[in-house]
């Protein structure tokens, strides 16, 4: 097995690998390799060909693949080198790094750091207990995404979406797009799960209905999706008999849910948080294992790549700094309470609330409120506020504390995040 | 014209056992499958369990084929080379009455010759399966019970038939069985006629559709349909062992269980159902499913959950019927194969032989008969240094092509090439594991696409999940837009 050393080594050529790497390249690395799975560099966002990205980041709308494009050239002008068509099949917690590919076979790379930034993947209908026959034309969005986008091919042209992920708002337009009928978009919750802006242009924009509180229950057909059965809800999520409707399609369209990819952390002893079903990872996103990074979707489920990107240069910049002797030890728990759903980072080291950097927050609502104060206590006691006009849980909600605010923080007492008392759910 | 001296109907488990069984011999043997890939049917989905033989009734054909059958599983599965496990079965008492009836269930296995089968109290119980309900009784260990792959069995007994000249006719319906003077003298097939002196019956679901000749015997097959639930390998909740309710007079109960492949198991419930397609999952069966599972093992939820399935038993009455027919010369019927059948099947398979030869057929010993069938190569289950050597040799093994499994290109190319080739999506799922994880062909779906191409020759338009109408894609791009086009062109 061919051996080599590197810097960083970074799993996973989408926005947050490549982010990572670039950074870790500005940052002093000398050899940062990127490991990707796929033919080309970009990962999934080189199926994104709606616009919508870098409007934070770039203050441009661009496309997915230019987005990405924009990250592939600047990492090859920076000399990180992007291994493609090469699947990593294990890391160990000495963050050794075996890796697969049908061009050098297996080798073994010996890494200073690792990032971790493998993405995440769509649920499927199976996890979420759809009874019925099992007919072709039940699909991931995500993947007739790619059928639809990369590889040119369309499932079929009576389409059902279940979910309303951003995946399931933009393919519900895509496949308008594309001439199919598109027979409407169903959620289970009382609310969409994708962005607002996704809703209005994908949805309200092309005429696509929007079935809140409705799922589907069931598929019918021998062969071929025929179509599906559907039933209203009630707050508590509970079915009310007597709403069921036959809904005839050919496609199912399935957004119900993203998780972070993590058996390769899993295997390596990397602590996951149940809540985000990412690594936990301190401010600098490395792991519980020293040396080992995490960033993108592979730590939480994000909205946007933009917010991909800050977190991943987060990510870059620690893993290049990374030195086994710089490491401080001591840190606090950042944890989730009343009305938030998981908060990240998850653990802050202590020597970092002295020094001059702001902390960035990402965290999600449980329900969408109006008017709300989120507030960090420490032992019951506000230390930090800052009041929102609407949250939900479809949006992530970015915090930034200053240095100055990080000061009024004790060193040696947990964190809590939670919503302020006293709001009105909206 | 073809001409055979024995055609089998029904490549599933039973027909394929009988094949190999049948290859030993000088004889020219055809297996007729109506779908594209082996063992579709029952087959396909079922437990995947080789029975102890605890409780079986030895005075049936199919208590006393389990018992002989259960031993003949080390040898054979060391010929065919494929994975299995005696992982033992518990069977579970929940109460002083289950304690009573299984004590003397215990005595009777014991009679019946079924090896190692002691009584484990709930101390003993709880250190050898931790998940248990701790409610539990205690239960029956049967240490002979193990575990199997039902697909990779049926498709290596049908790999090793084929290599000792069994010929398989896939996508191949029998329509008919011609008779002549009250002997078999062919089939009539969707490819033709086929003439044909002995006719084997193993078509479970569908044993009694080829007319009158079958009519005759009077045997009528209901569908008795069975709901499981598969979880995640990276679920928390395990079983080490196959884990029983006490058994009914009708069922063996729902079983919770390891798969050979390390996935938690769950099922199945026993509802008859109408017609022999009713494949379908309900939310009723999965509930009992669960219910069922959660009295041995109250952990259990959904929250992992990637496949439920529904199978079909073919269930004549009571018991197997493997007998030459009572009206038609040269016909034997293999028909009403429910459980235990995937156990029973090697005996099944000597069995018909025997009733050949008893009905007229010669058979004399080939003395070429391989009985040793080459396994896949499987990078997965090597060492680093083994892989790796693998690799440099056959680099298609190096390209990973389904990331929850850990398949590679090599081992897809090598299960559509390899004889009675995957064809469709689910035959490489069935042959491979590629697109049985966690992610259900999100991610692989459009490589194996691609791979169907490159070594099938199948077109994108023809991949199907499992043949007849089920291809995945149906237009190019745009191919609507233009369509629409025309249309509004025309108005």
């Amino acid at each position: 097995m061919r051996t080599s050393d590197v810097d960083v080594l970074v799993i996973g050529a989408g926005p947050a690998g490549l982010g990572a790497a670039i950074k870790a390249k500005e940052n002093g690395a000398r050899e940062v390799l990127v490991i990707e799975r796929d033919f080309e560099p970009g990962g999934i966002l080189n199926q994104c060909i709606h616009n919508g990205f870098g409007l934070q980041y770039f203050s441009q709308e661009l496309t997915g693949p230019e987005y990405a494009g924009r990250f592939i050239r600047k990492a090859s002008r920076s000399d990180v080198e992007i291994q493609t068509d090469t699947m990593v099949l294990a890391v160990n917690p000495s963050r050794e790094v075996i890796t697969s590919s049908r061009h050098f076979g297996l080798q073994l790379f010996r890494a200073k750091s690792v990032v971790l930034a493998m993405g995440c993947r769509e649920r499927t209908r199976d996890a979420i207990q759809i009874y019925g026959t099992r007919p072709a034309g039940i699909l991931t969005a995500g993947t007739a995404q790619r059928f639809t986008n990369i590889e040119g091919f369309l499932p079929g042209k009576k389409v059902v979406v279940l979910g309303s992920g951003d995946i399931g708002l933009i393919m519900a337009r895509r496949m308008k797009l594309e001439g199919c009928e598109v027979r409407g978009v169903f959620e289970l919750l009382p609310y969409t799960n994708g962005l607002s802006r996704n809703v209005v242009q994908c949805l309200n924009d092309f005429s696509i209905p929007l079935y809140l509180q409705e799922t589907v229950t069931e598929v019918l057909g021998k062969d071929r999706l025929e179509g599906v059965k559907t039933i209203k809800v009630d707050k508590k999520q509970s079915p009310l008999p007597g709403t069921e409707r036959f809904v005839p399609c050919d496609t199912l369209l399935l957004s119900v849910g993203l998780i972070p990819e993590n058996e390769l952390s899993r295997k390596a002893g990397i602590k996951i948080d149940p809540l985000t079903g990412g690594p936990v990872v301190n401010q600098d996103r490395m792991t519980n294992i020293p040396g080992i990074f995490a960033c993108g979707n592979v730590t939480q489920v994000h909205d946007l790549a933009d917010d991909v990107t800050v977190e991943s240069e987060i990510a870059g910049t620690a893993a290049a700094r990374f030195r086994k002797g710089n490491l401080q030890g001591k840190e606090l728990s950042v944890e989730a309470g009343r009305g938030i759903r998981y908060v990240v980072p998850q653990r802050i080291d202590v020597s970092e609330i002295k020094k001059e950097n702001p902390l960035i927050f990402f965290m999600r609502a449980e329900v969408p409120t109006r008017q709300v104060k989120i507030i960090f206590t420490q032992e019951g006691e506000e230390k930090f506020g800052e009041t929102l006009p609407f949250i939900k849980p479809g949006e992530i909600i970015k915090i930034t504390i200053s240095p100055e605010m990080l000061k009024k923080f004790k060193p040696d007492k947990n964190i809590l995040v939670e919503v302020g008392k006293g709001n009105n759910n909206g | 014209m073809q001409k055979f001296d024995v055609v089998i109907i029904g490549g599933g488990v039973v027909g394929c056992a009988i094949a190999r069984e049948l290859s030993r011999y000088k004889i020219k043997v055809a297996v007729l499958e109506k779908e594209t890939e082996l063992g579709t049917g029952t087959t396909k989905a079922n437990t995947g369990l080789i029975h102890s033989g605890f409780n079986v009734d030895k005075n049936t054909i199919k208590g006393r084929l389990n018992l002989e059958a259960n031993p003949l599983f080390d040898r054979l599965v060391s010929q065919l080379n494929i994975p299995f496990q005696r992982n033992g079965s518990l069977v579970v008492a929940h109460n002083r009455e289950d304690y009573q009836a299984l004590l003397h269930s215990i005595e009777e296995a014991k009679a019946n010759g079924v090896k190692g089968i002691k009584w484990l109290n709930k101390d003993e119980l709880k250190e050898k399966e931790p998940a248990i309900n701790k409610d539990s009784f205690g239960a029956v260990f049967a240490p002979s019970g193990g575990i199997i792959c039902p697909f990779e069995f049926t498709l290596a007994l049908g790999q090793n038939a084929h290599s000792n000249g069994v010929v398989f006719f896939l996508g191949t319906e029998v329509k008919k069985i011609i008779t002549k003077e009250g002997w078999v003298e062919g089939l009539e097939t969707s490819r033709g006629f086929i003439r044909v002196s002995f006719v084997v019956n193993a078509a479970g679901l569908l044993a009694d559709t080829f007319g009158e000749e079958i009519k005759n015997e009077g045997i009528t097959l209901k569908a008795r349909r069975g709901q499981y639930l598969v979880y995640d390998r990276e679920y928390p909740v395990k079983v080490k062992h196959t884990l029983f309710p006490r058994p009914t007079e009708v069922s063996k109960g729902i079983i919770v269980t390891p798969t050979i492949h390390g996935n938690l198991m769950v099922g199945p419930n026993a509802e008859q159902v109408e017609g022999r397609d009713a494949l379908e999952t309900t939310e009723t069966g999965i509930k009992e499913v669960l219910e069922g599972a959660r009295k041995l093992v109250p952990n259990i939820d959904t929250s992992a959950v990637i496949r439920m399935f529904s199978g079909l038993r073919a269930v004549a009455n009571n018991d197997f019927i493997i007998a030459p027919a009572k009206k038609t010369r040269g016909l034997v019927l293999a028909v009403g194969i429910q459980s235990p059948g995937l156990t029973a099947a090697p005996r099944i398979g000597e069995l018909v032989a025997e009733i050949l030869k008893d009905i007229g057929l010669g058979l004399k010993g080939k003395p070429d008969f391989q009985e040793e069938r080459t396994p896949l190569k499987s990078p997965g289950k090597m060492n680093w240094g083994e892989r790796a050597a693998l690799v440099e040799k056959d680099l298609d093994y190096g390209q990973v092509i389904c990331r929850c499994e850990g398949i590679t290109r090599g081992e897809i190319r090598d299960a559509i090439l390899s004889p009675l080739g995957a064809v469709t999506i689910d035959g490489i799922k069935r042959r491979t594991r590629a697109a049985s994880g966690r992610c259900q062909s999100g991610f692989c779906g459009p490589r194996l696409i691609e791979l169907l191409k490159e070594f099938a020759g199948i077109s994108p338009f023809e991949a199907s999940l499992r043949g007849g109408e089920t291809q995945i894609l149906k237009y190019r791009s745009k191919e609507l837009l233009l369509k629409g086009g025309e249309n509004i062109a025309d108005q």
